[in-house]
């Protein structure tokens, strides 16, 4: 079993093959053996937390991704949109845990999650314009009025369906 | 604690790897929120990953040179990701701007531009010259002279590149004594007695420019295209019955294979394809289907065909083949992506012999597996006839230009071609055809309505590059017109871009000339 303290202080005691989903905390253990001690995690809160574990624990003994995988496979998997039922429900959060969720799967090294976060958000501005897409992301817009006719000219033909 | 409510707040690794999952028209909507967007989009990653998944994955026309991957930088490849979706998008419908254009008092017997849609070489006489656009994407472009090739001989000197886009290129010696089209029963007598038949190949891709990779001092018959290991060369006018010869220039030998012609069944020799492992020959009546042959290392070989499929109206030359197979792409480092079709059909663009006003289209599809089966051959096809394409002129009947002739076809593997008929120039794209009682299959289709350039009739001439859309034109003034320009805004202004030379100069003849050139350009079109 491994012990986990998050940002707000709060322990967390999680099977160490459900944990180990995260390269990070695997790495760690790897370095300092077996060991009761807590690991500290600065980043991530006790609600972002419980739904990491909630993720590990259900993609428990699937085969992690080898981290030398073949460049191309990679990147055709990226492309694909498609994320899993139980995924999909699993992600079915406000935007704020959205975000904190793909920040720690980043911070934790969890790759998978990472994925099914990032495509969270590519199918969120799908079909959106850039408008749209500001408000909804909280974008502020600092481009003169120049410089957004420009870059809009740049690539016009893409809007005429 | 921050609050990660707004995007802003994912670090720069994460929102590059959401424009990695996006498609091009959301990398590009996205890039227009906000600076940081807009230079995250520019990241390479962003644009490989789009370049991958929505040129090469989707097999469309390589746009521009083929080279490794590795050696594309993030501009260059949104550049051709973005020139190859807008392509595809709008190919038939494009709107050329000229983006060079030179002034040259020297006659063009022939121009061809190389795969890639860079390089050009003009014939002039025995005179091969080596040209490259360069520049950048709404910046100006230059015609560089790169390389001058003089034949050893007085004889006007004829071009064929490769079929297969490696840049390779074979310079012969122009067949003058027999006129292309003329009657097969005029030949023999008069060609026998010119021996000084030279060829030369060389390679674009290399450095130097031209590189000289063989050199044939006395070639029989004559130069009439080079693919893969073989130089082609038409021998039907040799008195002892010729054909379709064959040299294998990897072995430098002097040994040939006869693909013979049957002169009073097949007609004259029209072109050549590889195809489904195959030499396919065109004919004037027929196609005849010969096994790739090995090269002996002396003397002369005969093959046997496999197969003839006869037209159903006789063709003659302009002809053209096509897969609709773009080529892809060629580089060393490229993903592969299974391919777009099983088993492609091969369609066969020609001038039909008695109606010069239109084009005759025939396609070898693959037999059912049933009939497959009942009838097995190593060349599992059927010839079958398509619907002729005659170009259209909306209420233009009375004038005649529906009577024109149609003077040349090119057409690229991906399915995209030109063809021109009189002065105009029109375009063709692949497209879904249903032919009962088979399934569907890709064959080109010419766009019926209006020309989408004009050239003049006669001895103008003009190539293209299907993955640039590029159609480089000659004349004695000859020029480069670009088939859709990135800036859609000036998409209805010329774009003459002044290129000077040093015979120009000379003759004190610039820039003056240059724009009336481009006024005409200007009024003829519209």
């Amino acid at each position: 079993m491994v012990h986990l303290v998050t940002s707000d202080n709060v322990e967390f005691v999680v099977d160490k093959e459900v944990v180990e989903r995260s390269v990070l905390i695997k790495n760690m253990l790897e370095d300092v053996g077996e060991t009761d001690q807590s690991i500290p995690l600065a980043n991530v809160s006790s609600a972002v937390l419980r739904k990491v574990i909630e993720y590990c624990e259900h993609h428990r003994g699937e085969p992690l991704p080898s981290a030398d995988a073949d460049q191309n496979q990679d990147e055709t998997r990226k492309r694909t949109t498609d994320i899993s039922e139980w995924d999909q429900k699993f992600i079915t959060v406000d935007q704020e845990m959205l975000f904190e969720i793909i920040l720690a799967a980043n911070y934790l090294d969890i790759k998978s999650l990472l994925d099914v976060g990032c495509k969270t958000v590519a199918n969120m501005i799908k079909g959106k314009t850039p408008d749209e897409i500001r408000r909804l992301f909280n974008i502020v817009n600092d481009f003169t009025p120049e410089e957004e006719a420009q870059i809009k000219k740049e690539n016009e033909w893409a809007e005429d369906r | 604690m921050h609050c990660t409510s707004s995007l802003d707040n994912l670090v720069d690794d994460i929102v590059i790897q959401i424009f990695q999952t996006l498609s091009v028209r959301e990398i590009l909507t996205l890039r227009r929120t906000s600076k940081r967007y807009y230079s995250l989009s520019k990241f390479r990653s962003v644009w490989y990953a789009a370049f991958c998944t929505e040129v090469l994955a989707r097999h469309l026309p390589p746009p521009g040179p083929s080279c490794s991957l590795r050696a594309l930088n993030s501009a260059d490849l949104e550049h051709r990701t973005l020139l190859a979706l807008s392509l595809e998008k709008r190919w038939s419908r494009a709107t050329p701007n000229v983006i060079v254009s030179s002034r040259q008092r020297e006659t063009v017997d022939q121009i061809l531009l190389i795969p890639g849609g860079t390089q050009i070489l003009t014939v002039h006489g025995n005179k091969v010259i080596y040209w490259l656009i360069s520049g950048q994407t709404g910046a100006t472009y230059k015609l560089q002279k790169v390389e001058e090739w003089l034949s050893p001989s007085d004889d006007a000197c004829i071009v064929v590149k490769d079929t297969e886009g490696q840049g390779i290129i074979a310079i012969g010696c122009r067949d003058q004594l027999v006129p292309r089209l003329s009657d097969t029963k005029a030949k023999g007598s008069l060609t026998v007695d010119r021996p000084n038949k030279h060829a030369t190949i060389f390679s674009l891709a290399l450095k130097p420019a031209l590189s000289k990779l063989c050199d044939y001092s006395l070639i029989p018959g004559t130069v009439a295209g080079i693919s893969r290991h073989l130089l082609f060369l038409d021998t039907t006018s040799d008195q002892d019955g010729g054909g379709l010869e064959l040299l294998d220039w990897h072995a430098q030998t002097e040994g040939t294979a006869l693909l013979p012609c049957i002169p009073d069944l097949f007609g004259s020799f029209l072109g050549f394809v590889h195809f489904s492992d195959h030499i396919l020959v065109a004919w004037e009546t027929c196609i005849s289907v010969f096994p790739v042959p090995d090269i002996p290392a002396q003397g002369r070989m005969v093959v046997a065909h496999t197969k003839v499929f006869i037209f159903s109206e006789p063709v003659s030359s302009p002809i053209a083949f096509t897969t609709c197979v773009p080529r892809g792409w060629t580089g060393i480092d490229a993903p592969a992506y299974p391919p777009s079709q099983e088993m492609p059909s091969l369609t066969i663009v020609a001038r039909p012999k008695s109606k010069l006003g239109r084009i005759a289209m025939s396609m070898l599809i693959p037999l059912s597996n049933d009939n497959g089966a009942k009838y097995p051959s190593s060349f599992p096809y059927q010839l079958l006839r398509l619907p002729p394409f005659v170009p259209d002129v909306p209420g233009d009947t009375g004038s005649g230009v529906g009577d024109q002739e149609c003077a040349q076809i090119c057409m690229g593997s991906s399915g995209r071609g030109l063809c021109v008929f009189g002065r105009e120039v029109r375009l063709c794209e692949p497209s879904l055809l249903y032919i009962p009682p088979r399934e569907m299959q890709f064959g080109p289709a010419f766009e019926t309505g209006k020309a989408i350039y004009k050239i003049e009739p006669g001895g103008d001439r003009v190539d293209f590059d299907e993955g640039m859309g590029r159609i480089p034109r000659t004349r004695d003034v000859w020029a480069i017109h670009r088939h859709h320009n990135e800036f859609h805004a000036e998409n209805q202004i010329w774009k003459v871009l002044k290129f000077a030379n040093k015979a120009k100069a000379l003759q004190g003849d610039g820039v003056s000339h240059c724009s009336t050139e481009f006024e005409d350009e200007k009024n003829r079109t519209r």
